[in-house]
């Protein structure tokens, strides 16, 4: 693997944390509500989701400073 | 489990001494010409209705006896090429960076990403391409084509070199197994021509439009669909998507002289012996419409479109009634009629006042046997369908918004069909994104005429009440039920949407 892939794949892995991740959640949140589960489930699949949306972030940094040292 | 099995046939059996009986009625009671020709209006309504409940009920038998087995994985090294297209015209910037995150972020290894433009507008052009640069999607824009999306995925199959073609509305969110899991069910048979996958409405926090709409769907993709699906006649729905490019290309392309081009294309490629599968289990995220305008919009152009094809397939029946399976027949006649559904409920909603008004009865049944045939039809099929809702997880407040929707827009289904038989051009509306404006006032006069019409009937039969009260009774109820249903409109009409379209 060249360097330029391995560029390539760490800036599809930042979008993925930054953008993908929190679309996901959000859509799986909002859609949590037909599933069939209490309320106390939906709101604890909500706080995993904003968890979720947190770390993604803390991933991405992570990613961007594996790009600065390649 | 054994309740929803039961139900049904319970339902079905309802259903059939009801019709018998009511025929019978009909066609022996000694009445004038003016109350025949009501009657025979009243008829067609409630057969039309029972027609489409009992093709509802048997979609739902199939699918309680029938379970798909998933597909096997396909092998590392042998996926074969998709191409993932998004058709796209003038769409806000916002949406189209979500659906190319999402599409970009597939988990597959062998996809390309194609964005076929077919905005007019400068902004939009220059907007769609920066977009494409950024998500590493191959920007076209076809600068002469016919018949809107259909021309363009045209356009798109003369230069394409992948094994299959994904479509996606470019509103539509994927997970990120989606190629993996739908590519491997077409791998399944070469004579699968297209697979289909449902979409699930996630602005559902917006407005109470979008909850209705997502219900309609989720009715339509949970059961209708995977009854369809048991007969060989699922059909295109436009989106969430993949074909086997060489079906196309052996049917010549997508059908570009119809408004719901999927549909057509669907047909054409049954009709030449193709399969199509629909599966349930391939999650697509998307965008309700939020207003009432643009939810009418999107009814009217469905509505239009798919009796287009009935025209289309009535002509094919008596040329060729051996190019699809009597299932498949069947199916197509459901899914093709489906938006007469606005005149059934038309014919339904004037039959009370004429009576009420006019003195012209058209129901020609006494009250024990309506008692005795009507209620149990009328309970067993709301059981059913209720029973099938809750089995899916969904609230009743659910429910209730998606039978109101789908009850005001009947002006606007009457309009779209008899448009579409005239064969009046219909021009291809996008359904919108986002916020529009409210319908005005004076443009509801339809639903004001027929809300008046029935508070008149209401006030009639107060007065005519000691003449025959059981059967002003039940038309004046059947007006009230109506009076309220059509309120609704203008309540819908003026909601306020939230602007926080998501939320975790």
């Amino acid at each position: 693997m060249t360097k330029e892939e391995i560029l390539s794949k760490l800036d599809k892995a930042v979008m993925q944390e930054e953008e993908a991740v929190p679309i996901y959640a959000e859509h799986i949140s909002t859609t949590a509500m037909w599933a069939g589960l209490s309320n106390a489930d939906i709101e604890k699949i909500k706080d995993y989701l904003r968890v979720l949306h947190e770390e993604s972030i803390g991933h991405a940094k992570a990613f961007e400073k594996i790009k600065e040292l390649i | 489990m054994k309740t929803l099995l039961v139900l049904p046939v319970l339902t079905m059996i309802s259903i059939a001494i009801y019709s018998c009986i009511r025929l019978f009625f009909f066609f022996t009671a000694d009445y004038g010409f003016w109350d025949k020709l009501f009657a025979i209006f009243l008829i067609l309504g409630e057969a039309y209705m029972i027609i489409h409940a009992l093709g509802f009920m048997i979609n739902v038998f199939k699918i309680d006896r029938q379970k798909a087995a998933p597909p096997a994985k396909i092998p590392e090294g042998s996926h074969p090429s998709v191409a993932v297209v998004v058709a796209a015209k003038h769409e806000p910037k916002e949406v189209l960076e979500r659906t190319f995150t999402t599409l970009a972020s597939m988990d597959y290894p062998d996809f390309n990403l194609y964005l076929l433009d077919g905005s007019t507008d400068e902004k939009y052009i220059q907007q769609d391409k920066d977009i494409s640069r950024r998500y590493h999607v191959t920007y076209l824009h076809p600068s002469q084509f016919h018949g809107a999306k259909a021309g363009i995925i045209n356009f798109f199959l003369q230069y394409s070199e992948e094994k299959y073609m994904a479509v996606f509305d470019a509103d539509q969110n994927p997970m990120p197994d989606f190629l993996k899991k739908v590519v491997a069910v077409a791998e399944q048979d070469e004579n699968i021509a297209f697979v289909q996958t449902p979409q699930f409405y996630s602005n559902l926090a917006v407005s109470p439009i979008a909850k209705g709409s997502a219900l309609q769907q989720a009715v339509f993709y949970e059961s209708i669909c995977e009854g369809k699906n048991t007969s060989n006649a699922m059909f295109c729905c436009g989106t969430n998507v993949l074909f086997r490019i060489s079906a196309l290309e052996k049917v010549g392309g997508f059908v570009e002289t119809s408004i719901t081009e999927d549909f057509a294309t669907s047909v054409k490629l049954h009709t030449e012996g193709f399969r199509s599968v629909y599966y349930n289990h391939a999650n697509v995220f998307g965008l309700a419409p939020e207003s009432l305008s643009a939810y009418f919009k999107q009814q009217y152009r469905w509505s239009a479109g798919t009796v287009g094809v009935l025209k289309e397939l009535l002509s094919r029946f008596s040329k060729d009634p051996g190019s699809l399976t009597l299932g498949q027949w069947w199916e197509y006649f459901l899914s093709s009629t489906y938006y007469f559904v606005g005149w059934a409920f038309f014919l339904l909603v004037i039959c009370p006042p004429v009576y009420l008004i006019f003195d012209l009865p058209s129901y020609f049944i006494s009250p024990k046997v309506y008692i005795l045939t009507f209620m149990p039809y009328f309970v067993l099929t709301l059981f059913v369908f209720y029973g099938i809702m809750k089995k899916r997880k969904y609230h009743i407040s659910e429910v209730y918004n998606g039978i109101i929707l789908a009850s005001v827009s009947y002006p606007i289904l009457m309009q779209a069909v008899t448009m579409s038989l005239l064969g009046k051009k219909i021009t291809f509306n996008v359904t919108p994104k986002g916020k529009t404006r409210k319908i005005p006032f004076l443009k509801l006069w339809p639903w004001t005429v027929m809300l008046i019409i029935n508070v008149i009937a209401v006030c009639v039969g107060i007065f005519k009440f000691h003449n025959n009260p059981y059967a002003i009774g039940v038309n004046m109820l059947w007006c009230v039920y109506h009076i309220f249903i059509l309120s609704h409109v203008y309540y819908l009409n003026h909601l306020n949407t939230n602007n926080k379209r998501y939320s975790i």
